[in-house]
């Protein structure tokens, strides 16, 4: 598990780049008022997830290849 | 040293909250440094003509599409710009140091925006989707780049040492 996220580490500086540009700014600036702005959070979590679940499953299968 | 690394990391995020600033209050014809080449680029892809209407953005009648400033890309530009700044943390080690870097983040983030929002505006305009599906095409593509423009620079990062 351990090595796992060593691996995946890295995806956090741009997952974490996009959502404060595209999350947490606005919200700093009141977007949460703004309608639309829930739904956006989502599909942004949605795809942040997608991304992860990517990751994971590539380190799984290279090391199933036996790849390092 | 790590005062600088600090600097570097205030900096990029002091810039990141002017260019949203910025970007709130633009017009298309202020964002034409970054829609226009997008634009051309989009219409090299997908065969279709993008004019400019002022107040509007750039129009292609013919894919009925509208480049808007909405559609600018300046969100992913800035988060590009955000995320080379804090991969490359490790080499401002000096006030030169720290300028060069930023500098070398803001061009390549620009570099990666016009690329990367030609791709999704060339496939919006080909899948022509629906608001919610065109909303994720558009964070899958911009997820994808920022995170391959990551993977670039940690890579060139580690060989320069």
């Amino acid at each position: 598990m351990r090595a796992l996220v060593d691996r995946i580490a890295w995806l956090a500086v741009p997952l974490a780049a996009y959502l404060v540009v595209t999350l947490l700014l606005p919200a700093l600036h009141g977007a949460t008022r703004r309608a639309g702005y829930l739904h956006h959070a989502g599909l942004v979590a949605l795809g942040c997830i997608a991304v992860l679940a990517i990751a994971v499953a590539g380190v799984a299968l290279a090391r199933k290849g036996g790849r390092p | 040293m790590r005062h600088w690394r600090i600097t570097g990391a205030l900096a990029a995020l002091a810039i990141v909250c002017a260019g949203k600033q910025y970007y709130r209050d633009a017009t298309a014809g202020e964002l034409g440094w970054l829609i226009a080449p997008v634009a051309r680029m989009t219409g090299w892809v997908t065969g279709h003509h993008f004019g400019y209407v002022t107040d509007v953005g750039w129009v292609s009648r013919g894919a009925a599409f509208v480049i808007a400033p909405v559609c600018a890309g300046l969100n992913f530009a800035l988060a590009a710009f955000l995320a080379l700044a804090i991969v490359w943390l490790p080499a401002m080690r000096s006030a030169g140091a720290v300028v060069a870097r930023l500098a070398a983040a803001a061009g390549v983030a620009y570099l990666a925006t016009l690329a990367v929002n030609t791709v999704r505006i060339a496939l919006a305009v080909e899948l022509h989707l629906g608001p919610t599906a065109h909303e994720l095409l558009g964070i899958a593509v911009y997820l994808g780049g920022l995170c391959a423009l990551v993977a670039l620079a940690r890579r060139r990062h580690a060989r320069a040492g």
